[in-house]
């Protein structure tokens, strides 16, 4: 099955003119799946840690949008143990306006915005609303941890 | 090698007009020599200077030279430090054209005599001692030196610097015809790109859009189905060219535009990309089959060159007025006064009071081959228009047959239909519930005869992928999927 002339196009771009924080390989396999890390953001508690994360685009991409799992542990109020991301752009707001660099840099921003009124995992969330600083302490602790370079 | 050599040569390189009008860097050098003679000869050498100089804390010393030049006739005294008998202020007076540099020793005579008793003399004072010696034989030569007596036991010394004078007047005057030539460069340049955007336009219009000029598609006469546009491309080098000047905005010469190395490239960074943009335009330009287009891509190469030209020579002159000005202090031991500075670091948007030397093409936030470079951008690059600027956001293709929703955004008509048939009823761009209003009225058909015009190739092939997809697409909803394929 030939890929489609956009999927090219992003991937192109993807590779000659990444944006900042942000890296995204495709397979040489499969061009459909990508390898992709994010920088923590400055000020957030994830800052200095590298996170690796897996994009896939399925066959009804664009239309559809990207599914995309966090592969290294992260303590963050909407994002789940097995890395799972709550985010609504990657779900109903999802648009094919929308692209895989727009994708990662809102979970890039999610990051410094963590957003517990809307929980994936609910003990963190639990925890960033009882008490904050506890919470970004162990977000600290397990960027260290498990997201160092 | 010293910087005159090295900036002499680097001048022969540049066209003449361009040449004529830098910095006399080697007269502004023999003037700095003549100051340090004159000064010498006033028995302050720099290193009497320096060490005068030294005595007064550097950041009160501009403070001073600010509030001297403000009111030229106040003295400042030197904040009861008993110790210290005279000052040195390097001042400026004069107009933004003419500008006069001088000396204001401020010297204050011993009145105590316990202080001469005390015995407070240290290697300054001694100094001090001989230049006040030196200062009264100055003193009968009246037109040399002005002398004002500010209070009973203080009087100051004025000494123009006549060869300090000459050499702010020659940058000055360089600098001010320099920025005049400037000016009719751009001129220049500007009234040459016109006439080579009549140039391309004439090689690069499309075929069909004479023969159509008064048949225009319309609902009525055309039936968007059958729709085929012609097949473009002969006697017009419209392909060529959008190449041309696809490859001169992917060339990326004179700024980059990559998210993390945006900004103006260096000039070597520059002289590399333009070099291999003309090797790669030197097999283009065989392809050119109009021999006004040979001769246009010609002008359009020259006119790269010289904006490369004019980097390498305002690189040049702005290291040039950097040094001379370093080397002036170094030499004379004078501090520059700091409105002087935004010179040392290039062109800064700071824009100068009014009475300082007259600077502006290098201070405006905005360098003359900048400009240049935006012009070509905005004059020349939109006479072909660009496959990306007329591309459905969704397939990235270009957007054929194109359809207006009513929130004003564009897609093709097979991604609309999927949206539809997927029961997406917000615009992928702005959200707005346009999708499933959206018919046959939404099909834009100016747009339409436009496209079909300068992107003849590019919609027939779109023409073709929409309707392979679409017949697809109704075997699948028949369930006749798979290995059971009519085409």
């Amino acid at each position: 099955m030939a890929l489609p002339k956009r999927i090219i196009k992003e991937t192109e771009r993807l590779v000659a003119d990444p944006a900042p924080g942000i890296t995204a390989a495709p397979h040489e396999d499969n061009l459909r799946y990508f390898d992709v890390t994010i920088q923590g953001p400055d000020g957030s508690p994830f800052q200095q840690g590298v996170f690796h994360l897996e994009l896939f685009l399925p066959e009804e991409y664009p239309m559809s949008p990207p599914k995309v799992r966090f592969l290294t542990k992260i303590y963050h109020p909407n994002i789940d143990k097995l890395g799972r991301i709550c985010l609504d752009i990657l779900k109903d707001k999802w648009s094919p306006a929308l692209q895989i660099r727009t994708v990662l840099l809102s979970i890039q921003a999610l990051l410094s915005a963590p957003n517990p009124d809307d929980p994936l995992a609910t003990d963190v969330a639990k925890h960033y609303k009882e008490d904050e600083k506890d919470a970004q302490r162990v977000s600290r602790e397990w960027t260290e941890k498990y997201a160092s370079k | 090698m010293h910087f005159s050599k090295t900036y002499s040569q680097l001048l022969l390189t540049l066209p003449p007009e361009l040449r004529e009008n830098a910095i006399q860097y080697r007269q502004l050098k023999r003037l700095i020599n003549q100051l340090v003679q004159e000064l010498s000869s006033l028995g302050l050498s720099p290193t009497v200077l320096q060490q005068l100089l030294e005595q007064q804390n550097p950041t009160s010393l501009t403070a001073q030279i600010e509030e001297i030049r403000q009111q030229c006739d106040r003295v400042s005294d030197c904040d009861g430090d008993h110790q210290r008998h005279a000052t040195v202020v390097y001042e400026f007076i004069g107009t933004s054209s003419h500008i006069e540099p001088r000396l204001r020793l401020s010297i204050k005579h011993p009145t105590d005599a316990t202080d001469i008793a005390s015995g407070h003399t240290t290697t300054s004072d001694s100094i001090l001692e001989a230049l006040q010696l030196h200062s009264q034989t100055l003193e009968s030569n009246k037109a040399l030196v002005d002398i004002c007596y500010s209070s009973t036991n203080t009087h100051d010394l004025i000494i123009p610097l006549r060869s300090d004078t000459a050499f702010f007047q020659l940058l000055n005057t360089a600098l001010a015809s320099l920025a005049e030539h400037l000016n009719t460069v751009h001129g220049g340049f500007t009234s040459t790109l016109q006439s080579l955007a009549y140039a391309i336009s004439a090689t690069a219009r499309p075929t069909s859009s004479s023969a159509r000029s008064f048949s225009t598609y319309s609902m009525a006469i055309s039936n968007a189905a059958t729709l085929r546009p012609s097949s473009g491309s002969r006697n017009t080098d419209l392909y060529s060219w959008r190449e041309i000047f696809q490859m001169y905005v992917e060339s990326e010469i004179f700024e980059s535009v990559g998210e993390r190395t945006r900004g103006e490239r260096s000039v070597e960074e520059t002289e590399t990309r333009m070099k291999q943009f003309e090797k790669r335009m030197q097999e283009k330009r065989n392809k050119l089959k109009l021999a006004g287009s040979k001769d246009a891509l010609d002008v359009f190469m020259r006119m790269n060159f010289f904006i490369l030209d004019l980097k390498r020579f305002q690189f040049a002159n702005a290291e040039a007025t950097r040094k001379i000005l370093k080397k002036h202090t170094k030499r004379t031991a004078l501090p520059l006064p700091s409105y002087l500075l935004p010179l040392w670091n290039g062109p800064l948007p700071a824009s100068p009071p009014s009475t300082e030397l007259a600077l502006s093409p290098w201070q405006s936030p905005v360098s003359l081959p900048r400009l240049l470079v935006q012009a070509i951008g905005e004059i020349l690059l939109p006479i072909v228009p660009h496959v990306d600027d007329y591309s459905c956001l969704i397939c990235t293709s270009l957007a054929f047959k194109p359809i207006r929703l009513a929130c004003g955004h564009l897609f093709c008509v097979r991604c609309l239909v999927k949206l539809q048939k997927l029961g997406k009823a917000n615009c992928p761009i702005c959200r707005a519930p346009t999708v499933l209003k959206a018919d046959r009225t939404n099909v834009d058909y100016a747009l339409l005869n436009f496209m079909a015009d300068w992107f003849p190739l590019e919609s027939r092939v779109k023409l073709s992928t929409n309707e392979r997809e679409a017949a697809k697409e109704e075997l699948e909803e028949l369930g006749l999927s798979g290995g059971c394929r009519v085409m």
